[in-house]
């Protein structure tokens, strides 16, 4: 395999997880700066170029609050998750450790003897 | 800061007015937090150098704006196989048109304008694919987001076409011509019909009287292959009565044909100054023989349908 058909591969399997992943840090706020680092402290390096349109189209789907705050001089977006966005981030965690629980089982079979 | 505002400007620029503001001041706010976390780091302010780095790592100004404008596409993937079957119908269309314009000029000077046919077709399909692509982008971009309608609503597995054999499927393009050739036949043959009354007295070119007898006969059969293209066009499949009644269409057909084929003049100068008659004796030539094989090759393909309906009722 290529690396370009392995990057895209890669980029399809972070798609949906990265959503997760942003909607599970914004239980507290941040700014997208601030959400950026959270998530590459916990070891998730997500481009910018990706992050913020995707904090954009998920509050513009209702699942995040945003609210602009001046902070160290400067205006900053705060974004939130919202009820709706929080009740989403319960079904989607659920689905997300169930898949899981199944792609890893699925995994270690092909590592096992036949 | 002039290299932010530079960059702002550029990414304003590709964004809609309606969400321009609101998306360049966040992502400046976005960026000054970048560069005020590397002047911490560094203990001093940016360098142009530095501000520039920051820009070029958050992309084109084009590409970020197209990326905070994502669900925006010319025509979605869902209706992009009715697009493309719009732009062929469309198509069909424009080729109708230029051949009916084709005819009319052919029938009015005796002047074979290819160039001006090509050039009617090639006008007509852009502006064709511009109306079908313009109302293919609104129903892909729904104001509000949500869809106008669901083209692919109404379906069943058993509606599906009982399609067992690869040639079953009928080629869109075999089928567009073929619809386009008849239309234009049947319009040719009853020019006097349609072409106002004006225009049908400065006719120089009018076939001979043993052919028109044979113009209802070959009219009604016309229609009735209109009508069985017209099924073919919407499934575009063949079966066992479809393939026997294509037979019968052009069996039909050929044999008007092959004996229109053996009369001679086909078609006459009718203008008092005769200055087509040079050009009449070898276009009756061409017509005579262009009929014959024409003939011959439906009786061939009537043929081949039977063959094929015989194949597939087996």
């Amino acid at each position: 395999m290529s690396d370009e058909q392995f990057e895209k591969l890669r980029q399809e399997l972070r798609r949906g997880i990265l959503v997760l992943a942003v909607l599970g840090s914004l239980r507290k706020p941040h700014y997208g700066y601030s959400l950026r680092k959270q998530l590459q402290d916990v070891g998730l390096d997500i481009d910018e170029g990706t992050l913020y349109p995707l904090v954009r189209r998920l509050a513009d789907q209702g699942l995040l609050t945003s609210e602009w705050q001046q902070g160290e001089g400067r205006e900053r977006r705060y974004y939130q998750l919202s009820p709706e966005g929080a009740g989403l981030l319960e079904s989607l965690t659920a689905e997300w450790q169930q898949l899981n629980n199944h792609v890893s089982k699925i995994l270690e079979a092909g590592n096992g003897p036949d | 800061m002039d290299l932010i505002d530079r960059y702002m400007n550029a990414v304003a620029q590709a964004l809609p007015e309606s969400r321009r503001d609101e998306i360049t001041r966040e992502l400046r706010a976005n960026i000054l937090d970048k560069l005020e976390a590397i002047s911490e780091e560094q203990g001093r302010a940016p360098t142009d150098a530095e501000i520039s780095a920051v820009l070029v790592a958050l992309g084109h100004p084009q590409k970020v704006a197209g990326s905070f404008l994502t669900g925006q596409q010319l025509v979605s993937p869902e209706l992009f196989p009715l697009y493309k079957r719009a732009l062929h119908y469309g198509l069909i269309l424009v080729f109708i048109l230029a051949l009916i314009q084709f005819g009319v000029h052919f029938l009015n000077s005796g002047n074979l304008a290819i160039w001006n046919f090509v050039h009617e077709i090639i006008g007509k399909a852009l502006i064709m694919f511009a109306s079908v692509t313009g109302v293919f982008y609104l129903l892909s971009n729904p104001v509000g987001g949500k869809p106008y309608f669901d083209p692919y609503q109404c379906w069943s597995p058993e509606k599906l076409p009982p399609v067992t054999r690869g040639w079953q499927r009928i080629s869109a393009c075999e089928q567009s011509v073929d619809f386009t050739t008849d239309l234009f036949f049947l319009l040719l043959l009853n020019y006097a019909l349609w072409i106002p009354s004006g225009q049908l007295a400065n006719l120089t070119i009018a076939f001979t009287e043993p052919v028109q007898q044979w113009i209802p006969i070959l009219s009604a059969i016309i229609i009735a292959s209109l009508i069985v293209g017209l099924w073919k066009l919407v499934y575009r499949y063949w079966m066992v009565s479809t393939l026997i009644i294509e037979a019968a269409i052009n069996g039909a057909i050929a044999i008007p044909l092959l004996l229109v084929s053996r009369l001679k003049p086909i078609v006459v100068d009718t203008s008092t100054t005769q200055e087509h008659v040079e050009a009449l004796r070898i276009g009756n030539e061409v017509i005579g023989i262009g009929l014959f094989w024409v003939g011959i090759w439906l009786v061939f393909m009537a043929g081949w349908s039977m063959y094929r309906a015989w194949q597939l009722s087996r």
